[in-house]
């Protein structure tokens, strides 16, 4: 696959909402960030730190206050398929089967019947095949999320902003996913953004870990992982990451 | 759900339910036997009483509808109890409905005892059984007529009010202008029962079937376009969001996203609706329309022929119960997407 590769520029980022009593809320305050070719970095920090809100930027759903945000080298005005977004509970269109879901951006953007192929090579990809014409409620959690996967990857998108994707399901599945996002990921050569709470999936999967600090949201430091992959869990090395980012969270209680 | 060898597996516990059903239909056999019989001794003690009681008010009278009645409910019921012996489904509905069934059968009984039999209850208010089924054979063409003319001015009504409801809906949901010129009109005309307006329309409207058709439409409009507009403005915001991302445009999130998504609202306004255009219908009818079945009861009250408007209130009965049950059945079929739809 030829890809250009595409940076991402966030400088000085500053956003702040107002709350149900009209008080302010800084959700981000100066907050940097570059991301440099397929990468995949991990955003990780207590609740309410602007991960989402900084998603919500890159994807155009949101604008911020100051500071500038690029992709590359064009300023984000608004959502762009070339930036896709999978949300924490798959958000699937209910009354859609599987495939008329995954299908979705393709017939959005009217290239559906030159391209309806790729709806079942993904699929395939995604070990969802027998379950086309199944419904959004008929299927467990887990497909659901690889349904919401298939349904942003099938975009070939330069960034793919994963919030939480896999936070609400069992271990075991968990881990299968993973693997299926990093295979994802070396097809796609995508720059993925995940924000996840979850640190051992943070150092499973990306290549350069950011951990922000609670309210307002700022760097608190980076890791970088700097394993091959398929990477060992058990490992030494992967729990002295695991450590360095725990001790970057910890340091700010 | 539920298909053999379907893949989902959701639907498997129920799949399983059902094979625990099929089995315990295999081992009950008197007991079931017995309940599905109940309804046929209901039929029997009510022909027996008909038969075997003299006749004695009014004087003169000679029964003929009712008791053939009986004999041809008792043979569709043998009929569908055969049927029943080869088709389970049918086995299980008859024997959940024999009670019912049963009851009836002496009601009727009791109704004929006391009209025909004794003279209990009087004539003209409380009419015979026999009297109240005779109508229909000796005023079939006039039946026919005031049907016709009824069904054509409800389903027009219903037709214009629905495309009226699901437009206003839709419009109002989406443009935050249309929902601030609609919603006035929406929360001062809606909330009043549309028959209200009955003595104005008829003076407004070019003919009283016009005014008709305003009253019905008038109906499901209202239920129709508030539900609408409310689902669409709710729809998920992640949902909206997803499309957006996913390069779908705004035209296209309308259609393809908060319209599908208000599906389930849309359906519950068609029922509120519907049994609203029911009464408007009626009332139109017996006030401004001169034809159709609610003209029909105006017409018997004011001759004092309430066997008449028993016998189109039978219809009424037979007749909205049908139309909610093709809506329910319509409903099922659009929102099969949905878990666990509401069966009445």
């Amino acid at each position: 696959m030829v890809t250009e590769k595409i940076g991402l520029e966030a400088a000085e980022l500053l956003r702040i909402f107002e709350d149900a009593d009209g008080n302010e809320v800084v959700a981000l305050d100066g907050f940097s960030l570059s991301i440099q070719g397929s990468e995949t970095v991990g955003l990780i920090g207590p609740s309410g730190c602007g991960k989402s809100t900084f998603l919500r930027l890159v994807a155009g759903l949101d604008q911020p206050q100051g500071g500038s945000l690029s992709v590359g080298g064009q300023p984000i005005t608004g959502p762009d398929y070339h930036r896709g977004l999978v949300f924490q509970n798959a958000a699937l269109f209910e009354w859609l089967t599987v495939w008329d879901n995954i299908a979705f951006g393709l017939k959005a953007r009217k290239v559906y019947r030159q391209q309806k192929q790729r709806v079942q090579e993904l699929i395939d990809l995604m070990g969802l095949t027998g379950f086309e014409k199944s419904y959004p409620h008929q299927i467990s959690g887990g497909m659901a999320s690889r349904t919401a996967l298939a349904r942003s990857f099938i975009q070939e998108p330069d960034i793919i902003l994963l919030d939480e994707p896999l936070s609400s399901l069992d271990a075991f599945t968990r881990a299968t996913i993973q693997d299926q996002i990093i295979d994802m990921q070396r097809r796609a050569q995508a720059i993925i953004i995940l924000v996840t709470h979850d640190i051992e999936e943070a150092v499973y999967l990306c290549d350069r870990i950011i951990v922000m600090s609670a309210r307002p949201g700022r760097v608190l430091g980076e890791v970088a992982v700097d394993l091959p992959h398929p990477r060992d869990r058990t490992e030494e090395r992967f729990i002295a990451l695991r450590r360095a980012v725990m001790h970057l969270l910890g340091n700010q209680a | 759900m539920g298909r053999p060898g379907s893949l989902d597996l959701a639907a498997s516990p129920q799949g399983r339910r059902t094979s625990i059903k099929r089995h315990e239909q295999r081992v009950t056999s008197i007991r079931e036997l017995f309940w599905m019989l109940l309804p046929v001794s209901g039929l029997l003690i009510a022909l027996g009483l008909h038969y075997g009681l003299p006749n004695v008010y009014p004087l003169a009278y000679h029964p003929k509808t009712y008791g053939p009645v009986l004999i041809g409910l008792g043979a569709i019921y043998i009929a569908l109890m055969a049927a029943a012996c080869f088709w389970p489904a049918l086995r299980r509905r008859l024997r959940h409905f024999s009670g019912i069934f049963f009851v009836l059968a002496l009601t009727l009984a009791a109704l004929d005892v006391a009209t025909l039999k004794t003279g209990w209850l009087r004539l003209p208010f409380v009419p015979s059984p026999d009297k109240i089924l005779s109508v229909y054979p000796d005023n079939a063409a006039q039946f026919v007529e005031n049907f016709l003319a009824s069904m054509k001015l409800l389903f027009t009504g219903v037709f214009l009010g629905t495309l009226a409801g699901v437009l206003s809906g839709i419009l109002m949901g989406w443009s935050r202008i249309a929902n601030y010129w609609i919603s006035p009109v929406l929360k001062v005309i809606g909330p009043v029962p549309g028959v209200a307006w009955l003595p104005i329309a008829m003076v407004l409207m070019p003919s009283s079937r016009a005014a008709g058709l305003f009253l019905i439409g008038l109906a499901l409009w209202f239920p129709l376009t508030l539900m609408i507009s409310t689902a669409i403005r709710d729809t998920d915001v992640r949902l909206i969001e997803s499309a957006r991302v996913l390069g779908a445009s705004e035209l296209h999130i309308l259609t393809h996203v908060a319209i599908p998504a208000a599906i389930p609202a849309m359906f519950t306004g068609m029922f509120m609706g519907l049994s609203a255009s029911f009464g408007a219908l009626i009332y139109a009818e017996m006030l401004g329309v001169k034809a159709g079945l609610g003209w029909y009861i105006e017409w018997s009250r004011a001759w004092g022929e309430y066997a008449k408007i028993f016998a189109t209130i039978g219809i009424f009965i037979v007749l909205f119960f049908a139309l909610i049950e093709i809506l329910f059945r319509i409903r099922n079929h659009a929102m099969k997407w949905q878990k666990g739809v509401v069966r009445w």
